[in-house]
């Protein structure tokens, strides 16, 4: 236990991850360890099929981890009920809401599934809440619409309101700057910033935006297939480890820009 | 998002029409009888005419009774599956349910001549064909989301749940090549569908179905809501989805599987009336759609019960032709103006 770290909220311990079907485990990434600290930004980077999604996953318990130990809050992962996980993060996937129909009021206030009664029914301090998330993702305008009439942009914003709504310590995100132009993406990095800074959420999620990322993250992991980095990301820089993220012969990183370039 | 007073607008007006058509419907016959001389044999007076108060009371009240009964619970039942499903197409007649109870019912009438069991009057009687079609649907649907389990591709689904289909009506026809003609000709009727065939004895075995079936489905609202957005986003929110699973899957085969046992198949109801219901409500939100949804396929049943029966003249046609006459065109409307279905 590492009581010593008060502000630790999640432990990752000799993590390994990956999928497993009837006959055979897959794994995709092993020996993982890190330890977030509450109100911190973080963002896991690496390329196609490295296993970001996966770690992601594993901390959203959607995936089970294949070994090691997870620690929340200090207590094991699995020793939480489906309802306590719950309360205690909440996530922003890749895949798009099921339902097209669904409205954007709707959308948002099914974040306070885990705290409603029985029919799901709203209080006032739900609907407080719901207006507050809505105000900070600047989505009030669109709560009339249906999920189907909005840009990815806005269902991205709308998406990270329903997870605001869950009212939970830690919000993973999944890709969440996929398919937006450089101006949604920075807005939607900044955004987590701001949630990170102003309200204390801590929030990890996984992206390709390896540049934007560097500008934001109180620190970062980054997967390749030998070794996983965890970082703030001038120590990062420090050590090289975005220079052998890609093969070099097309792209290089230069540490003085902090961006990567393509080679001539 | 409307708000709770335009809900209660259109909730009266849905009890209105419901109770429009239901007079329509009991007023309507072979047999013309006057509505004032309709409303006294309700009420218990003495009509004209003493059968007029016979076919009232015991043809076309039960008869209407059982419309709504048939098509609140079938739309509801759609209603499950396509939040289930996560699939606009899904219903109890696409995904292989009524095939499903058709197998069991078909088992009960047929089997029991060719494999030269005799259960006795007991076996044919109402309940054995609840539980025979009720547990026909239940494997059909446990069949469909085993697959689910492994398939995630809604598509393939529905695939499935319809090769399944296929395989329960080749099942079916390859019994009624073995049975007898009386068999057989008691099965074709059943397939026909109708809702004129019940006695009060079965309404009171379908009220108790329904009511148990729909009172599952409105325990499980939240779960279906948190559902629109995924299993992943649902289970993120704390919901036990095996156990939401479980229950939406007894309650839609308990309403689908009764109310085919009672009725026959019945096309369309459940995949169109779902849709109809969110075009005017404009809500996702169960709780609101699941009261909408069951009076809206009852209105729609009943009226077309009334087209059914041919008023004035001495024909009625099978339901199940007249709801796919009826429904068919109301999918393909919808897909036309939206392009696209979505639920």
């Amino acid at each position: 236990m590492s009581n010593n770290h008060s502000n630790n909220i999640i432990e990752v311990k000799n993590v390994s991850i990956g999928y497993s079907n009837k006959k055979d485990t897959f794994i995709v990434s092993e020996n993982i360890n890190f330890s977030i600290n509450k109100g911190e930004l973080i963002s896991i980077v690496g390329t196609n099929g490295i296993g970001k999604s996966t770690l992601l996953k594993t901390l959203a318990r959607i995936q089970p981890q294949k070994n090691g130990i997870i620690l929340l809050n200090n207590k094991k992962f699995n020793e939480y009920s489906t309802l306590d996980i719950a309360t205690q993060l909440s996530i922003v996937l890749t895949e798009s809401p099921s339902s097209k129909n669904i409205t954007v009021k709707e959308l948002v206030s099914l974040g306070r599934h885990p705290y409603t009664n029985w029919i799901g029914m709203l209080t006032e301090v739900d609907e407080k809440i719901i207006e507050e998330s809505l105000i900070d993702t600047d989505t009030v305008n669109l709560v009339n619409k249906k999920c189907s009439e909005l840009s990815d942009g806005q269902l991205q914003r709308v998406m990270i309101a329903r997870a605001l709504v869950q009212d939970t310590p830690i919000i993973l995100l999944d890709e969440p700057t996929t398919h937006l132009d450089i101006y949604h993406r920075a807005y939607i990095l900044k955004l987590l910033k701001d949630l990170a800074n102003k309200k204390k959420k801590t929030i990890i999620f996984s992206t390709h935006e390896i540049d934007l990322a560097i500008q934001v993250s109180h620190k970062m992991i980054v997967m390749t297939t030998d070794e996983i980095y965890f970082d703030k990301p001038e120590m990062l820089i420090k050590l090289g480890c975005f220079e052998n993220l890609f093969p070099s012969e097309t792209i290089e990183f230069d540490n003085e820009l902090k961006q990567f370039i393509l080679k001539k | 998002m409307k708000n709770q007073k335009t809900y209660r607008f259109y909730f009266l007006v849905l009890t209105l029409i419901l109770i429009i058509t239901f007079i329509i419907s009991i007023s309507l016959g072979t047999v013309s009888i006057p509505l004032r001389e309709v409303i006294i044999s309700l009420f218990d007076g003495e009509p004209l005419k003493s059968s007029w108060k016979y076919i009232i009371l015991d043809y076309r009240l039960p008869k209407a009774i059982t419309a709504i009964l048939a098509g609140g619970g079938l739309a509801v039942s759609g209603l499950l599956m396509q939040t289930l499903f996560r699939n606009p197409l899904a219903g109890p007649f696409v995904l292989g349910l009524s095939s499903g109870a058709s197998l069991g019912v078909a088992l009960l009438i047929l089997g029991t001549g060719i494999f030269g069991i005799s259960f006795g009057g007991f076996l044919l009687g109402s309940w054995s064909l609840v539980i025979a079609s009720a547990f026909g649907s239940f494997l059909v649907l446990l069949a469909v989301l085993s697959v689910t389990f492994k398939v995630k591709d809604t598509m393939t689904i529905l695939i499935i749940g319809l090769m399944f289909g296929s395989v329960t009506a080749a099942v079916v026809s390859v019994l009624s090549y073995f049975s007898n003609a009386e068999q057989l000709q008691q099965f074709v009727f059943w397939s026909f569908g109708t809702l004129g065939n019940v006695s009060w004895n079965g309404i009171l075995i379908l009220f108790f179905c329904i009511t148990i079936g729909l009172w599952i489905s409105f325990l499980t609202t939240k779960s279906l809501n948190a559902l629109l957005l995924g299993e992943n986003y649902a289970k993120s929110m704390g919901v036990n989805l095996k156990l939401a699973t479980f229950w939406i899957i007894v309650a839609t085969s308990l309403l689908a599987g009764s109310i085919t046992a009672f009725a026959g198949p019945i096309a369309f109801v459940g995949l169109a009336v779902p849709h109809l219901t969110r075009q005017y409500f404009n809500s996702s939100n169960h709780m609101v759609l699941l009261p909408a949804v069951f009076l809206s396929g009852a209105v729609l049943m009943l009226i077309c019960d009334t087209v059914a029966q041919l008023p004035f003249i001495e024909l009625t046609l099978p339901i199940n032709a007249i709801t796919s006459l009826l429904g068919a065109p109301v999918v393909i409307w919808l897909l036309v103006r939206k392009r696209k279905l979505f639920f």
